[in-house]
């Protein structure tokens, strides 16, 4: 595993962010608020990812590299509970907002006190611990009400599948973030660039959901010409 | 030192394997299990769709074997009593010095003889299972005609197969309903009914009155007020039929019954 390798991977992860986030925002309006929080995540995350080659160009600004990063995941997990707050019915929002502000004073405390300026890990596993009790939960609600007879028919179950997918892949990786800063050097490019591959395997994912949505909204709409004519 | 990091790779990749495992379980889990129970959900759907169709059915046959049962018991009985008693007044009369005066009572045992006559025959078309659906209708037009004085015009076009007798008396009674609706409500001047036989029956009731407003129709049949009309769709639904409502407030009507051979 070359360092060239890894940023391939970096690179294509950063491009599927913003052609994800520009498949969940176009026709904005008749797009729902669901695709629409999930192009603004995709947005953020492809800005963080941005920033951090923007800071590495920059030799005195290196040393910010990783600090784009917990903003991501501040907005990101403040736009996921709002996601899966609507999608579980609107039910319980006080644990919804419990679970972003925790996180939020949280991950604020970590970056500024503890970890710093060093890979935000802490956050990072808080974070994929949080999403996949989401996604857990909203496979409870997909059972328990049944909505279709073809569930891979609905978008959401596409971006809760890569979100579950990746957060899961990933947690350990998280966990044992720190030791294989300081232990594992010399494998670091190997498994962060397995990262970066669940990461590219997330964005599909949500692209095949993506995918779904559009032909929905194509067979929904009898036509958007006449909307947008008037 | 390096077993201990070989150790602890292996280890992290069997967690991270069993992690990725685990989500695609779940996922696989969720797209069957899902699918299961909706399949489940369904065949109880259908199920009980089926007990309520049965069920009305029973309901419809039921009421036809009642009305077999009066329009018998109308025919052979009250109807042989009451011309039992016009021979007997006519045996009366022949005796009595003026037969005049009991012209008047024999008139009106004649007027309800043939009351007797009609309403049996309204409650059970005997034509219908001697004869078949298209005599029957005509009949049953001819008999419209007659006791509203309005042109009630029967016509027949192209081949019609033979109607098995219990469907048959199902599309006999919605015609029947369509046609004294047609009477009663449109105020028409004419009704035509048509029956076309190509690759589906088709009969068609038009007439030139008023017309109705459909919405109307939907909510009749919703509040219970259209009992006529309920049975109407009862009956096309068992027939496994369509009834198509042409009709504009002021521009008369035509409904059509289609139904599959």
């Amino acid at each position: 595993m070359t360092i060239q390798i890894y940023f391939y991977l970096t690179i294509a992860q950063t491009a599927l962010s913003a052609i994800v986030a520009i498949a969940a925002l176009i026709r904005y309006r008749f797009r729902s608020s669901i695709v629409k929080l999930i192009g603004f995540v995709f947005l953020t995350g492809f800005l963080a990812n941005a920033a951090s080659f923007g800071m590495l160009s920059i030799k005195t600004m290196r040393i910010f590299v990783n600090a784009s990063y917990p903003i991501y995941l501040i907005i990101g997990l403040a736009l996921y509970s709002r996601i899966y707050y609507v999608i579980l019915h609107k039910k319980n929002p006080k644990w919804f907002a419990l679970a972003a502000t925790t996180f939020t004073i949280f991950a604020l405390i970590n970056l500024f006190f503890v970890q710093k300026t060093a890979p935000n890990s802490y956050s990072y596993i808080f974070f994929s611990a949080i999403i996949i009790i989401y996604c857990l939960l909203y496979f409870y609600v997909l059972i328990r009400d049944l909505p279709s007879l073809y569930v891979h028919h609905l978008p959401m179950f596409w971006f809760n599948s890569a979100l579950l997918v990746f957060h899961a892949g990933t947690f350990f990786l998280f966990s044992f973030q720190s030791y294989l800063i300081n232990v594992l050097k010399n494998s670091m490019l190997v498994y962060w660039s397995f990262h970066n591959m669940l990461s590219i395997i997330e964005h599909l994912i949500v692209l095949v959901g993506l995918y779904y949505d559009l032909r929905l909204l194509k067979s929904q709409a009898p036509s958007f010409k006449s909307v947008f004519k008037s | 030192m390096e077993g201990g990091v070989s150790q602890f790779a292996i280890i992290f990749s069997l967690a991270t394997v069993a992690m990725l495992v685990l989500a695609g379980f779940i996922i696989l889990f969720v797209v069957f299990y899902q699918k299961k129970m909706i399949e489940e959900q369904l065949k109880r759907q259908q199920l009980e769709l089926d007990f309520q169709q049965k069920m009305m059915e029973a309901t419809l046959e039921s009421e036809e074997n009642e009305r077999r049962r009066l329009a018998g018991d109308l025919h052979d009985s009250v109807g042989g009593m009451l011309s039992t008693i016009r021979v007997g007044l006519t045996t009366i009369a022949k005796r009595l010095p003026d037969p005049q005066v009991i012209e008047q009572s024999k008139q009106m045992l004649d007027d309800t003889l043939s009351s007797v006559r009609r309403i049996s025959l309204d409650l059970m078309p005997s034509t219908l299972e001697k004869f078949g659906l298209v005599p029957a209708l005509r009949e049953l037009c001819d008999r419209f005609q007659a006791t509203s004085l309005l042109p009630v015009n029967f016509r027949e076009h192209g081949e019609i197969g033979f109607i098995e007798t219990k469907r048959a008396l199902k599309i006999f009674r919605i015609v029947q309903e369509l046609i004294n609706n047609a009477i009663k409500h449109a105020q028409a001047s004419v009704i035509n009914v048509d029956l076309f036989g190509e690759e589906q029956l088709k009969i068609s009731v038009e007439d030139d009155g008023v017309g109705f407003d459909p919405s109307a129709k939907h909510s009749a049949t919703q509040n219970g007020s259209g009992l006529g009309l309920y049975n109407m769709e009862n009956r096309t639904r068992l027939l496994n039929a369509k009834l198509d409502f042409d009709t504009q407030v002021k521009k008369g009507s035509k409904i059509t019954l289609i139904v599959p051979s």
